[in-house]
């Protein structure tokens, strides 16, 4: 059972080199040569196991922060703002979905050597959880304060591959005269299968998920939706524009960084699974 | 690097170990709606939920010499419970409380500049009952820069205080946060926090014992005297989105028990960071040595 509360990555920049075309590139307002070091907890893990036993995918959901620049005296968010989470296994960075499963988009996994200086992943566990799939167990646990975290594992045949995601449970309804519950939260990385070439995938979805029996599970997506014309007072900048050019005379060589529209949950999956409860010891 | 000097220690909120629990009871079925509250089981049931505290905001009123402390609960999707299928309700929202010890106060959807008209609603309105259960653990106050710095790459658990003062109204409020992400430069001993979900309490509408408003905010901060919070509102879903945003799939939240009534479906509506507050505070960071658990 992992410890999300303790588990967290730690990525070490290589020291800023200042960027030719914008001022403030990834929300940096240091010096060159500044090297931070970032550190994020888990949201969720996702371990894409492969029948040939050939060493599994982690896919780690980080928890978001709203853009910011870094790091500064006054004038710490960016404005517009837009969330920053990251999903990424051991080796590269992968790209979260902006669009419904039914579309394709050309995402691509991205190496983390090159970008990284250093990379650290901390899992901690919790000593003596232990697993169950009785719903007796859960309704006790729930109301003993344990923490729970929830492991819902796909078989995927077609691809021979097994999907495990393990996410905490944040929260949770009972129902004690039925004996029943429905499990309600997240977030957590859903991988794009469709995307998987053998060794990862250039795709996730971030998704909820919901469960009321042991072999069922349903996802709720996210995706990008455009906000009405008169809200756009959303994209207004204010304070630093984060796309300021150093020259504002020079046409910068690729397309302005976009404005990210705002977000909706819409799209849902059902999934045939194996849901398992892991309980944490203490109260 | 070596920890610097700590002050004693405190209790500071163990946030995953922290939780809201409610039950209501479905005595009656909703005159209007056939799934009240999402509520899809049978009368006479009494659903138990258990909702994670993100995040906590006292209020002091000197002159009164009153207090009044909100717990914001972890967001979840709005859903149909507890159903065996479409358990996700399609057009979806955000579901997230906040609570003090005896209301539900609303959550704003629109700017401070805007009211809303919002008021705080007893729990006894809606709650059969509702527990609070806070555990805290052993905390360290971290005194200098180096010292969160030296926390952070050390894997400490933590937590933040901000502390901050509204002359005009009298009253100091103080939210703690755990920290989920913060950026370090070792070699300069700086850092900046940047986390949230945290409660921010609208505090015109104090009327010296609660409010009828809160912000939902990320926080951040780079000293321990001035800390940024960005407050989230709605946002308006163009038309052309409305076609899949505002469709029904599977069972209708709206639905009325009477199908000759017209259904009052709200339009869906986003939600963007926009209004920032810029304000004088004392910033703490509290660290955990992820032991000494209570």
């Amino acid at each position: 059972m992992i410890d999300f509360a303790r588990s967290h990555f730690t990525w070490d920049h290589l020291p800023h080199r200042p960027d030719p075309e914008y001022k403030y590139p990834g929300g940096f307002v240091g010096e060159p040569g500044d090297a931070y070091h970032v550190r994020i907890g888990y949201d969720a893990v996702c371990t894409i196991g492969r029948d040939d036993d050939a060493p599994p995918l982690e896919i780690f959901l980080l928890q978001p922060c709203l853009a910011e620049y870094t790091i500064a005296d006054r004038n710490l968010f960016q404005v517009p703002s837009q969330e920053f989470r990251v999903a990424l296994s051991r080796t590269h960075g992968i790209p979260i979905a902006r669009r419904p499963s039914t579309e394709r988009e050309p995402t691509a996994a991205t190496p983390h050597a090159g970008r990284f200086a250093g990379t650290d992943f901390t899992t901690h566990e919790v000593p003596d959880a232990r697993v169950t799939r009785n719903t007796g167990d859960v309704m006790r646990a729930v109301l003993a304060g344990r923490r729970l975290n929830a492991r819902t594992t796909h078989h995927e045949n077609a691809l021979g591959l097994t999907v495990t995601l393990e996410y905490p449970i944040r929260t949770i309804n009972i129902e004690r005269t039925k004996g029943a519950f429905q499990v309600d939260t997240g977030p957590m990385a859903l991988p794009d299968l469709a995307t998987w070439d053998g060794a990862t995938v250039s795709r996730v979805f971030l998704a909820h998920a919901a469960f009321s029996a042991w072999d069922r599970a349903e996802f709720i997506l996210r995706r990008e939706v455009e906000p009405l014309a008169s809200e756009r007072w959303w994209w207004e900048v204010r304070g630093r524009d984060r796309r300021a050019l150093r020259d504002p005379s020079q046409t910068p060589s690729e397309p302005l960084l976009p404005r990210r529209p705002p977000t909706l949950y819409n799209e849902t999956l059902v999934v045939t699974v194996r849901n398992e409860i892991l309980i944490a010891p203490d109260g | 690097m070596e920890h610097a000097p700590e002050l004693p220690t405190i209790d500071m909120i163990d946030f995953n170990r922290s939780f809201i629990t409610w039950t209501i009871e479905w005595a009656e079925p909703d005159p209007v709606y056939a799934y009240a509250g999402g509520f899809v089981g049978e009368p006479g049931e009494a659903t138990t939920s258990r909702l994670q505290v993100d995040a906590t905001c006292q209020i002091v009123d000197e002159a009164r010499g009153t207090a009044c402390t909100i717990y914001l609960t972890a967001p979840c999707r709005s859903e149909f419970i507890i159903a065996e299928e479409n358990l996700f309700q399609v057009p979806n929202g955000e579901y997230r409380a906040a609570v003090s010890d005896a209301f539900t106060v609303p959550i704003a959807a629109e700017p401070s500049w805007e009211t809303e008209g919002t008021r705080r609603q007893p729990h006894a309105a809606r709650f059969a009952e509702l527990a609070i259960d806070v555990r805290a653990c052993e905390g360290v106050v971290l005194a200098s820069d180096d010292a969160v710095v030296a926390a952070s790459l050390a894997g400490d658990s933590l937590n933040a205080r901000s502390t901050y003062r509204d002359a005009a109204h009298g009253l100091t409020v103080t939210v703690e946060y755990p920290i989920k992400l913060i950026n370090l430069h070792a070699g300069g001993g700086r850092y900046q926090v940047c986390t949230g979900a945290v409660a921010l309490p609208d505090l015109t509408t104090w009327d010296g014992a609660g409010v009828d408003r809160v912000f939902a905010a990320h926080a951040a901060f780079t000293a321990d005297d001035h800390v940024e919070f960005i407050l989230r509102r709605g946002i308006e879903v163009a038309e052309h989105e409305l076609a899949w945003a505002a469709a029904v799939r599977g069972r209708d939240r709206y639905r009325r028990r009477d199908s000759r009534e017209p259904v009052d479906r709200p339009r869906p509506r986003a939600a963007g960071y926009f209004e920032t507050w810029e304000l004088p505070a004392v910033n703490t960071v509290l660290r955990s040595s992820n032991e000494a658990r209570r």
